[in-house]
């Protein structure tokens, strides 16, 4: 077997092994993504940008790590360049039509299914947005610190990782988060802040 | 421990970051402090209204991904630069090496043409002193000068031939020649020659 064959045969094995990793975990990726931009358009170009690139680099991925942890220390990086290039990412109207890559006029966004799992507590549509709504009031480093914790479920020593920075940066940035987006949502629904109350 | 203190960790004892002592020391203080505990039930509050935050479900997106990881893999489809006889940019090319050649050549020329005013670089192509000669026109001893003179006379090539003098002038002595270094000279075949000129 000559040198580029095996070359060829080490790209193929290690492309096989990406495309196994995306069809795993594109769900999980596209819900932090949609948290972090907040509208579906966005979520899918991070997460697509955020893969092509993880691919670019997979073969300085140290396996001792999870996949996850590494993945989206990249999406995230991803989130802030691009947060950072446009001011704010944009915001579309899920109803607004446009023209597809393929040509074909008055698409239509293709909405993601917002409806909670067998598993999932009701939480009402109305909630869900302002909550939503009150992650995009945050400064996006104290988002991803939020959204990586409550979210996503990451320690505090994986979201240092993840953002490169010290856990007491971590630490700081959550609980700075959680307060804005407490006082966001008790602003608009106090109710939900009332003992017992959920729905 | 203050209350400031203990608020500012607030976050992290709820998400069990502290280490065991200082888990154990806010837990003491908000057994006997409202305002601290209250303000830990905001934060665990929204802790558990982001955890309730229903998972975003992707519509598709996976197979877009995975094609465009596949064009990425394939190798570039052409040379970087490669010669066709349709190829543009062979021949924006060629017309670059051209023009860089012409001005080349067009400026060695420049450099080595003398320039009439200069006195210093005169290049000497021919200069003789045959002798008969036909008498250039722009000679005073053609036409006879009128009073008895000794006057260097020469020949240069036509190439360099200065305006004819005005007639009244007596005699002609090239303006360009520079005695002194005339001698200094490569290339010149012979001493200017003196003419006896009489009438």
């Amino acid at each position: 077997m000559t040198h580029t064959a095996v070359a060829s045969s080490m790209d193929n094995r290690l492309q096989q092994e990406f495309e196994e990793l995306v069809e795993r975990h594109y769900q999980q990726a596209y819900n932090l993504a949609y948290r972090l931009t907040g509208n579906a358009a966005d979520a899918e170009d991070l997460v697509q940008e955020a893969f092509l690139r993880a691919y670019r680099f997979f073969d300085r991925y140290d396996r001792s790590m999870p996949f996850m942890n590494w993945f989206n220390r990249i999406l995230t990086n991803l989130y802030i360049d691009e947060y950072r290039r446009r001011g704010r990412l944009r915001t579309v109207s899920i109803d607004e039509t446009f023209t597809a890559e393929d040509g074909e006029e008055g698409t239509t966004f293709d909405l993601p299914d917002l409806s909670p799992g067998p598993m999932e507590e009701v939480l009402s549509k109305e909630y869900t947005e302002a909550i939503q709504e009150g992650l995009q009031q945050l400064s996006p480093e104290f988002r991803i610190a939020v959204v990586l914790a409550d979210i996503e479920g990451h320690s505090y020593e994986e979201i240092a990782e993840i953002m490169n920075t010290s856990i007491g940066t971590v630490r700081s940035r959550i609980h700075r988060g959680r307060k804005q987006l407490r006082d966001h949502i008790q602003k608009r629904h106090p109710n939900l802040f009332e003992r017992g109350e959920l729905k | 421990m203050n209350c400031r203190y203990v608020q500012s960790r607030l976050s992290a004892y709820l998400d069990f970051e502290l280490s065991g002592a200082e888990q154990q020391q806010i837990r003491n203080h908000l057994e006997q402090c409202m305002i601290c505990s209250r303000e830990l039930e905001g934060l665990r509050r929204t802790k558990q209204l982001l955890r309730q935050l229903p998972t975003v479900r992707a519509q598709g997106g996976v197979q877009q991904v995975l094609q465009r990881l596949r064009q990425e893999s394939k190798p570039l489809p052409q040379k970087a630069f490669a010669f066709t006889w349709r190829s543009t940019r062979w021949w924006q090319f060629a017309g670059g090496v051209a023009l860089a050649v012409a001005f080349v050549l067009w400026n060695d020329t420049e450099t080595r043409k003398p320039t009439f005013a200069s006195n210093t670089s005169i290049p000497f192509q021919t200069f003789t002193t045959s002798t008969p000669r036909t008498p250039l026109l722009y000679e005073p001893a053609a036409y006879g000068p009128l009073i008895t003179q000794t006057s260097l006379q020469f020949r240069r090539t036509p190439n360099f031939a200065p305006e004819p003098m005005p007639f009244s002038t007596v005699s002609y002595t090239d303006p360009l020649l520079n005695h002194q270094q005339l001698g200094a000279w490569p290339g010149v075949l012979v001493e200017p020659k003196l003419i006896e000129t009489s009438r």
